[in-house]
Order: structure tokens, then sequence, then C-alpha cells
């Protein structure tokens, strides 16, 4: 899952939340109109300062209910039900008693005598005394809460169009009463809707809206970039500022602060000025925050990439700055990277001249050969003089030596390396220092690496890859249990000895690179670095977030992923491609004709997930998958 | 506790506001007869301007039986409609009902409101519901 489809199921179970709450208020503001008609508590009857029937607060009693239950309550078949059939029938008597005032009629039988008190001078009767503009807004909240389930999947949402039009509606009133003309009428009849209902029928329609936000065009609302969060508080702003400005008015009114003409016009222009100032400013900053965080994306995509080229640079230096392993022209005696096989100047192949070779460091480590060159280090074969035994040194780039802070690093992480001690995993017998450079010794290991493997036979099979990767990830558990995450798990990291019996045998190496997830580390391995090949990066180490051992399932997934199909999960023409890949790209499925098991499938799928939560919580839980894989092989075969 | 405060503001607002409009209660019986009332607005053109010409036409029919009010809720005259309607009787029907015009209010000799009828109507639905409430006289 990608961090922005969390990111919105966040805000839309935020949204759902909201809509409990809307739905709450409105039952509750109902409530007390219902309980000021059945008590005579005046001042309940008259919510800012317009009357609302006692019929009318009833139906959004009930209405605001079921939406707070809908959000808070668990849904069974059978409520959902009840609360189908109570809506509809309050939907169909609005409906009818629109139909009633519009057609000027009486029909009796749709009153219902809801009285306790028989002395009453007025009756309670349901619907009772209901406008037909009220009566139709009614029938339509209804009707928009019944059809919000059905047809989940069309493309136009019927219902939020519905909620659209009745909040468009009920925004009439509302700004007749901010701009002092509750009198509106046309040719067919006068608007007498009580601003109060006006307003409960808004958030009605809101509260509805918010329940679903992963449909329609309110999925634009939970969308989790600038521009959709510049819509929530616009959203937001104007439900605020809408009865606050109401109230306002009242309040100025009331207390004869203003005229009441210049309270109703004065603030109805303040609130449109406040109001679109808003809106503007919200869209406006979403426009100039998107922008620099692109800019700063861009530039921090390109900062690492240009790490990278450096960082294969300065690789090919040794000692204080000197080249120790250089392709020399024997013609033109011009010396070049160690990489480059032609010289430019006479299209002659070059010499290779190592000043290590032969050379005895510490005055007992002989370096016997180079044996290869990774993207952040460069290994020899060495012979301890005094044991007699071979060795391999590994020598860490100079880019990473400069500075005091990363030899501190590097010391504590040799440190912590030399207690891995597992079959799968080389060990690594001392880190220290020659000549300013660090430098780790390590066991040498008979074999070749997975990558010249896969270089040779292009893909292995499922079971061959699984058993592989079992023992990979039995010495990377050690790793993580021990607190250390590799950070840069590839096929070059994986070294392959034969054994007697035909089988084979994995052994995890370059640990050079690995971070030690204590606290003091994480101040040292800060945000913002970014090491690995680039191949196989997780996500996070691509935008230099800080990590954890689900990097290193991470880079097993992509190493499975191309051991099998025999091509790499993602690669770009460039780093900032591959970056994006990373981050941003889909998965293909492994093609059909490689008969990999669906259990195997589904573990590298999430094994790749963009989100670290998504993955295997631990190696653990890798292992135990790949187990499982191997044994319905097994079973089969017996 | 976020929510918890903005729903104690809002209703806190909602209460505040109640407070404005008049809190007029109901008043003692004064008027003795059978009685029809009419609450219009000036400013409702369309729907007010419909049933006052039947109201008057049937006043002309039956003034012998009913006492036919009007008061109009316009701000310019709502004191004095609350005057008269508090000596009728049926202050409590006009602070509840000024909203919805127009809107015409049948009360027996009893002051009992038995039928309300809200917006413009046909003629006969008036008659039936004054017939009504003779019969409960």
């Amino acid at each position: 899952m990608q961090v922005a489809e969390k990111e919105r199921k966040r805000l839309a179970a935020r949204f759902e939340k909201i809509s409990g709450i809307a739905g709450g208020i409105v039952a509750l503001l109902s409530f007390l109109v219902v309980l000021g008609w059945y008590v005579d508590i005046e001042p309940f009857k008259h919510p800012f300062g317009t009357s609302v029937s006692f019929g009318v607060a009833l139906v959004y009693f009930v209405f605001g209910t079921i939406v707070a239950l809908d959000a808070f309550a668990p849904n069974s078949k059978a409520l959902s039900i009840g609360k189908l059939i109570v809506v509809g029938l309050l939907s169909v008597m609005a409906a009818a008693k629109c139909v009633e005032g519009v057609v000027g009629t009486d029909w009796d039988f749709l009153s219902i005598n809801l009285s306790f008190n028989s002395e009453r001078m007025v009756p309670l009767v349901y619907p009772g005394v209901m406008t037909p503009d009220t009566a139709l807004v009614q029938a339509l909240v209804g009707i928009t809460y019944l059809l919000m389930d059905f047809l989940q999947k069309a493309r136009v949402q019927i219902w939020q169009w519905l909620a659209v039009t009745v909040i468009a509606l009920c925004m009439i009133p509302v700004f007749g009463f901010i701009l002092g003309d509750t009198n509106l009428c046309s040719l067919w009849g006068c608007v007498r809707m009580p601003v109060a209902f006006a307003i409960t029928s808004i958030g009605l329609e809101f509260a509805m809206l918010a329940a679903r936000p992963e449909r329609g065009f309110t999925s634009a609302l939970i969308e989790p970039d600038l521009l959709g969060t510049a819509m929530r508080q616009s959203l937001f702003s104007a439900m605020i500022l809408l009865p606050l400005f109401a109230e306002a008015k009242a309040v100025f009114v009331h207390f004869g602060i203003f005229d009441e003409g210049l309270a109703k016009s004065g603030l109805g222009i303040a609130f449109m000025f406040v109001f679109l100032g808003t809106v503007m400013y919200q869209f406006v900053f979403a426009y100039k925050s998107e922008q620099n965080m692109r800019r700063n994306t861009e530039q921090r995509l390109q900062d690492l990439s240009s790490q990278f080229s450096q960082s294969q640079a300065e690789n090919t230096f040794g000692f204080g700055g000197k080249a120790w392993r250089i392709a020399k022209c024997a013609k033109c005696e011009k010396e070049f990277e160690s990489n480059t096989k032609l010289c430019p100047y006479d299209d002659r192949p070059l010499d290779i001249h190592d000043a290590l070779i032969g050379q005895v460091l510490e005055g007992k480590y002989k370096v016997l050969d180079f044996l290869g060159r990774g993207g952040m280090s460069t290994v020899y074969k060495v012979e301890h003089l005094l044991l007699s035994k071979t060795l391999a040194i590994k020598f860490l780039q100079l880019q990473f030596v400069s500075k005091g802070e990363s030899v501190l690093r590097f010391q504590r992480e040799g440190k912590a390396m030399a207690r891995l001690q597992h079959p799968n995993l080389c060990t690594v017998t001392e880190c220290s220092i020659i000549e300013g450079v660090p430098y780790l010794i390590m066991e040498f290991l008979q074999g070749v690496s997975l990558d010249e493997i896969l270089k040779e036979e292009k893909r292995l099979s499922a079971r061959r890859t699984v058993e592989i990767m079992l023992q990979v990830a039995d010495g990377l558990q050690h790793a993580h249990d021990e607190n250390i995450v590799h950070r840069d798990i590839k096929p070059s990291n994986i070294m392959m000895t034969p054994l007697d019996d035909g089988g084979e045998f994995a052994k995890v190496v370059d640990f050079g690179l690995a971070r030690i997830m204590d606290s003091d580390d994480q101040k040292l391995s800060q945000t913002g670095e970014a090491f690995g090949s680039p191949l196989y990066m997780s996500p996070e180490q691509c935008l230099g977030n800080p990590i954890d051992a689900r990097t290193d399932i991470y880079g097993l997934g992509c190493v499975i992923y191309e051991c099998i199909s025999g091509n790499v999960p993602f690669r770009g023409k460039t780093f900032m491609e591959t970056f994006n890949l990373h981050i941003n790209g889909e998965l293909k499925p492994f093609a059909k004709g490689l008969d990999v098991p669906p259990g195997l499938s589904q573990l590298v799928e999430r094994m790749l997930a963009k989100d670290p939560i998504d993955r295997p919580s631990s190696m653990t839980e890798v292992k135990e998958a790949l187990t499982s894989v191997l044994q319905t092989w097994q079973k089969v075969s017996s | 506790m976020k929510f918890q405060r903005i729903l104690a503001v809002f209703i806190c607002s909602f209460l505040a506001t109640c407070a404005f409009p008049n809190s007029l209660s109901f008043a003692q019986e004064a008027n003795p007869s059978a009685m029809i009332v009419l609450i219009y607005d000036t400013h409702c053109k369309t729907a007010c301007d419909l049933v006052r010409p039947i109201m008057k036409e049937i006043k002309g029919e039956m003034k012998d039986c009913f006492t036919f009010v009007e008061l109009n809720s316009s701000a310019e005259t709502l004191a004095e409609s609350q005057k008269t309607a508090k000596e009728l009787g049926i202050h409590g029907f006009l602070a509840d009902y000024a909203q919805f015009v127009p809107i015409v209010g049948v009360f027996t000799a009893k002051k009992k409101c038995i039928k309300v009828i809200q917006g413009p109507k046909g003629k006969d639905i008036y008659m039936a519901a004054l017939q009504k409430a003779l019969q409960c006289k």
C-alpha cells in the first residue's frame, strides 16, 4: 500500500467520524427543539431566532440519530434494514406533505397527534405545519440517505448530487437571512424555510457526504495532497463561518450595536469577503507549497544522483587521495580509472596497475589479489602472515572517511558486526583504520556471487531461489536480532559456495554499510543519507527516510524477484528514474510461464510493498512463508 | 477534546440565540366565540395574497358563527399584532407560527385549536375546518 493511499484511508476514517459528530449535533439540536415544543420552552422552539415546527424537528432528530449511528455503531443487517424503513417512511410522509402544499389540499390522514397533554391549545401533530419547501428538502434529505448505499460503484453518485442540490437550496434562506431578506417570494410562492432548519439540513447532508468520503467527488476531499488540504480547509471555513456570522448578526441586532439593516447587509458582505479570502488564501498557499515541494524533491533527487556519481568516481582512488588501482596505457602511459578498458587516445587495451598488491598492511596482512569493487567498497584477498590464514580486507570509500563522524560510526558498526556469528553471514574479525581509511577484515569466501550466477544462468528456478533465500533470510534474521540492518542486500552481496552434496551454501557479505538500530546511531545515520544500490533500494532509502529491518526485507524481495524472473523489479534509465519507480512504480506480477506458486508471488508482493507497514514485519515471517512454500513442494514431490 | 469543545461552543451558541425571539406564553382565554385566525405578512406576496381574499369571502358567509382575526406578522406591525393576540388569548399561537405565513388557525369557543392550515388552500378546505369547529362548539 502506498503512503498516499494510507493517508487517504486515515482522512476517510476522520471524515466518517466527523459525519457521526455532525449527525449527533443535528440530533441533539433537534431534540432540544422537540423538547421545547413538549414542555413549552419558548427559546428552544426558536433556534437562530426562527421557528422550527415540531414535526420538522422530530424528523431531523431521527435522521440525525441514524446518521450518527451509521458512523459510530457497528452496522448489523437488521439495524440497516430498520433504518432504511424508518427513513423511507419519514421521506414518504415529507414528500406527501410537499405534494399537499403544492396542490393546495389538506390530507387529514397525514396528521398523527403526538400530544401527551390533551389540554394543549395547539396539539402537537406530525408532520403538522410544514411549508412545501421545508417538506421537499426533508424528503430529499431522506432520499439522499436511502440512495447512499445503492450503486456504490457507479461513476456518478446520484445521492451526492442530490445532497449538493439540497445544500444549494438551503443556502437560499441562509444567505437571505444573512443579507437581511427573509421574504424570498417568486411567481410560485414564498420560501419560508426557517434558517435553523436550512442550517441543520446542510449539516445533515454534509454528514452524509462525509460518511462515504471515498466515493464520487467527495474523494477529492480526502486527497492527501495540498490541493485536497485546501479544499478541506475551505469547506470547514464555510461550515464555521456561516453559523458564526448568522450568530453575530443576531447578537448585533439584539443588543442594538448596529441598526438592523446595517448589521444584515454589512455582515453579509463581510461574510462573502472573509469566505472568499479564506478560500483564495488556501488555494494560493496550496499552489505555492506544491511548487516548493516539487522543487525540493527534484533538488534532492539530483543531489542523490550526484552523490552516487561521486561515489563511483572516488572508489578508484585510495589512501590520501592517491590512486592505488589504475588502468595504464602501455603506449602513451596515460592513467585512467581502473574500470576503463581501452585507451581513448590509442584505442589499446589498458594494463591494470594495483599499488596495493604485494604490500603488507599493519605488518601482518599481505595483499594477495584484487577481489572486486562494489558501489561503496573495494575488497582484496589478503594473507594473515602470522596465522597463515587467507582473509579478505575491505576498504570503505573515501567520501565516507573524510568526516570524523563517519569514522566513528564505521568503528562502532565494525565492532557490532564482529558480534555477528552465523553460518550464513560473513564473519568480520577486525575493524581498524589505516592511513585514515577504515577497513574490515573478513573471512575469505570461496565461490561465486549470486550476481555472477545470474549473469550466467539469467534466472533460477523458483525452488532453487527459495532454498537460497531461506539461508539468506536466516542470516539476516540473526543480524536483525542483533539490531543490525544490512541496507545493501543485492545478488553481488550474496556469496554462493558449492557443497559436497551438490547443494549450495549462501552467505551474506558486505555488512560494511550496515546500520545499528540504537539511539546513538540514529543520530549518526541521520535522515537524508542515501546508501545502497539503486536497483535494490527501498522507497524509504530512496527518500532518505529513517530505515529499519524492513528495508532488508524489501532488498531481499528485489533479489527474489530478480532470481525468478531474470529482471530486477524496478529499473529506470537513470538513478532518479529508478528511485521514482521504487517510490511510486507498480510491480509487474511474475509471468505465468515461470510457474511461481501463489504463496511465493504473494510473499514477494508483500516484501516489495512501498510502505514498510505493509511488508512482513520481520525476517522470521519471511522465513516462515518461504518454508511453507518449500514444504508444499516437498509434499507434492513425495 | 477538540470536538467536545466545538460541540460545547455550538450548543452555547444555539442556546444564546434561542433567547432572542420573544418569549411569549399562552395568555388567558378572552373571547368566548369560535375563532378563525389568519397570520400573514405584508412582505409575503404570492402566498399570503392568495389566502386573504378567500378569508374575506368566508368571513362574509360565516361572520355570525365565527370571530375572524387577521394578524400581520411583518416587523412594522408585529407589536400591534402581539397586543391583539394577547387580548384574544392566542399570543402563543402567534409566537409559534408567525414565521409560517400564511397560516390559518381554527379555534373552538374554548380556545382549543382544532386545525392549523399552512399555506394557501382552496375555500372548501377552510370551510370543512370551520364546520368541524362548529361541531366542537
